[in-house]
């Protein structure tokens, strides 16, 4: 079961996220949300076999909606709330290296977060295969500037004004899953200064 | 249809190394650096008998930094269609035979925590190669070999030698068997299990891990399978407009390379998908590991190293 699909038209490399499903081969489900990604983690408890076991990790405030009370709800063998992601990533980590073969990680929540937490689960010796990723809330990109390879999270527009090269930069549908990031490319290297409309359209 | 250029190659040494098994050393005929492999790659060995010509694949067994020789092992197997014979009783120092550039369907995964290899009996030998690689790179890594008895513990002292406290061995003879169950449970995430053995041992990991929860992608099998045999039937190309017979007791491929075409192939087992091809007309019996079920049932396509005809007649486009 792949963890997310790629378009078989237009930009090979851009994910499509589809809604979460439990792999009921897994003996352990770990999962792990930021903000609005907590509505996705209720959805997939809810299809989980009434016996299986399973964790969840919470990111509580940051941007969207607190879902700590819902996740608390769940039955669940530990539901552990953090209030940074740096903490929540440590936990993360600590949690897998202790656990066994068998276990598969749910992530839900912005691109940023979950590309982020896929790659503790990879560098944790997970296989994609592994691992199930759902985009929640926010539409803002992570990004990385291909001139200086400054990265920013949270993107919003489709042109902003890189902090490291000081370049205008246009976001580019390209999204590298080694750097969990889209990439952005100068827009005025023609003609500096000349650019066309900036709007906001990753909300 | 672009068949792999052959090496020439000359035996430098054969040992026999249990009464089954014979281990070759073979070296470039103009003494020249061989094509670099990585553990767990075979190379098919074409073997020129007086009634016909063998191509079999056979796993690397020695250490991918030598780049001056190739080292395979045969075990005797008297049932087969003359290929191992041929390696046991016609082949002598200083003889040449032709070997293909080496391809490895059973890779070490490189980001894998803990590797936890297999083997049965001359299942062995693609993992002699892996060991080496391995141990260079300081991996955490369990070797579980079974055997049949103390007599047939082929490279035993070797191994022993090379993997101290991480090999643990079985006699059968003695009721020692490998209890996959009990080895993969409790494993550490990012463990991997690689196993090349007989089609039981195979199926007995497959079923362990997937009861344990594992995902496929960690669990890694060789089979040292051989063409099945069948009746014979004909096979038209299409594009080439011939005619060709498939004896029982051979391949497609097989016929076809002795009626002189040079087909696509690598592995020869019906696992890395190279030799697939379109079948216009005719029932196929599938054999192979690769086509998903749905397209084997629209007799669509099928592997020609392994797979045979149902009907008297296939029509491929060839
Ligand atoms: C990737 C790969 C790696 C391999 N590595 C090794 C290795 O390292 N060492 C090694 O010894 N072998 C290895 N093998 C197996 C090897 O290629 C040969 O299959 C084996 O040596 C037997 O060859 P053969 O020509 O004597 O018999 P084959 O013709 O290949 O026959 C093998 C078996 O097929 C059946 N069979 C064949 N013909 C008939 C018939 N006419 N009637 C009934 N049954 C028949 C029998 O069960 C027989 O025992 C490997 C195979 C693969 C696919
Ligand atoms: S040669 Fe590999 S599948 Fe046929």
């Amino acid at each position: 079961m792949p963890i997310y699909e790629l378009p078989e038209d237009g930009i090979r490399s851009r994910p499509i996220y589809r809604p979460m499903q439990p792999d009921v081969a897994a003996r352990f489900h770990l999962m792990v949300a930021e903000g609005a990604g907590s509505e996705a983690l209720a959805e997939l408890h809810e299809k989980l076999p009434d016996d299986a076991r399973c964790s969840i990790h919470y990111l509580a405030g940051g941007d969207g909606p607190d879902g700590s009370d819902r996740l608390m709800q769940l039955r669940c063998e530990q539901t552990r709330l953090h209030f940074d992601d740096g903490q929540l990533a440590d936990a993360l980590r600590r949690h897998l290296e202790s656990a066994a073969m068998g276990t598969r990680l749910y992530v839900a929540g912005s691109e940023d977060f979950i590309w982020r937490m896929a790659a503790v689960g990879i560098s944790c010796g997970m296989s994609e295969e592994e691992i199930h990723v759902e985009r929640r809330g926010s539409r803002a990109r992570p990004v990385q500037c291909v001139h200086c390879k400054t990265r920013v999270e949270g993107v919003t527009t489709n042109i902003y004004t890189c902090p490291g090269c000081g370049q205008h930069v246009t976001v580019r549908d390209h999204f590298s899953r080694r750097l969990g990031a889209y990439q952005s490319v100068c827009v005025d290297a023609e003609a500096p200064g000349e650019l066309p409309p900036i709007e906001e359209i990753y909300r | 249809m672009t068949g792999q250029f052959n090496i020439p190659v000359r035996v430098t040494r054969i040992e026999q190394v249990t009464p089954m098994i014979r281990r070759f050393t073979l070296e470039r005929y103009d003494g020249g650096q061989l094509p670099g492999f990585s553990g767990g790659s075979h190379v098919v060995v074409t073997m020129r008998g007086d009634d016909r010509i063998h191509h079999n694949p056979y796993s690397l067994m020695g250490s991918p930094d030598d780049k001056r020789h190739y080292q395979i092992s045969v075990r005797r197997d008297d049932e087969g269609r003359g290929g191992s014979l041929f390696m046991h009783t016609r082949v002598a120092e200083g003889d040449t035979l032709e070997v293909a550039p080496p391809t490895n369907l059973f890779a070490l995964n490189r980001l894998a925590k803990r590797h936890i290899l297999i083997a049965g009996g001359i299942g062995i030998t693609p993992f002699m190669a892996q060991l080496h690689e391995l141990r260079r790179a300081g991996a955490d890594y369990q070797l579980h070999y079974s055997f049949r008895d103390q007599e047939n513990a082929a490279f035993r002292n070797e191994l022993e030698a090379a993997c101290g406290r991480r090999i643990t061995t079985y006699d059968a003879s003695a009721g020692e068997f490998v209890q996959p169950g009990q080895l993969l449970a409790e494993q550490p995430l990012g463990t991997h299990v690689y196993v090349c053995g007989p089609k039981g041992m195979i199926q007995a990991v497959n079923d362990a891990a997937f009861e344990l929860g594992w995902a496929d992608s960690h669990v890694h099998w060789e089979e040292f399978a051989a063409p099945p045999v069948g009746k014979p039937f004909r096979v038209v190309l299409q594009k080439s407009d011939m005619e060709v017979t498939v004896p029982g007791s051979s391949s497609v491929l097989e016929a076809l390379e002795d009626a002189g075409l040079q087909p696509n192939c690598l592995c020869r087992g019906g696992v890395c998908g190279e030799c697939e091809t379109v079948v216009v007309e005719g029932e196929v019996e599938h054999n192979d590991h690769f086509l998903p079920d749905d397209v084997k049932q629209t007799n669509s396509r099928m592997m020609i190293c392994v797979s045979r005809a149902r009907s008297e007649r296939l029509v491929l486009d060839l």
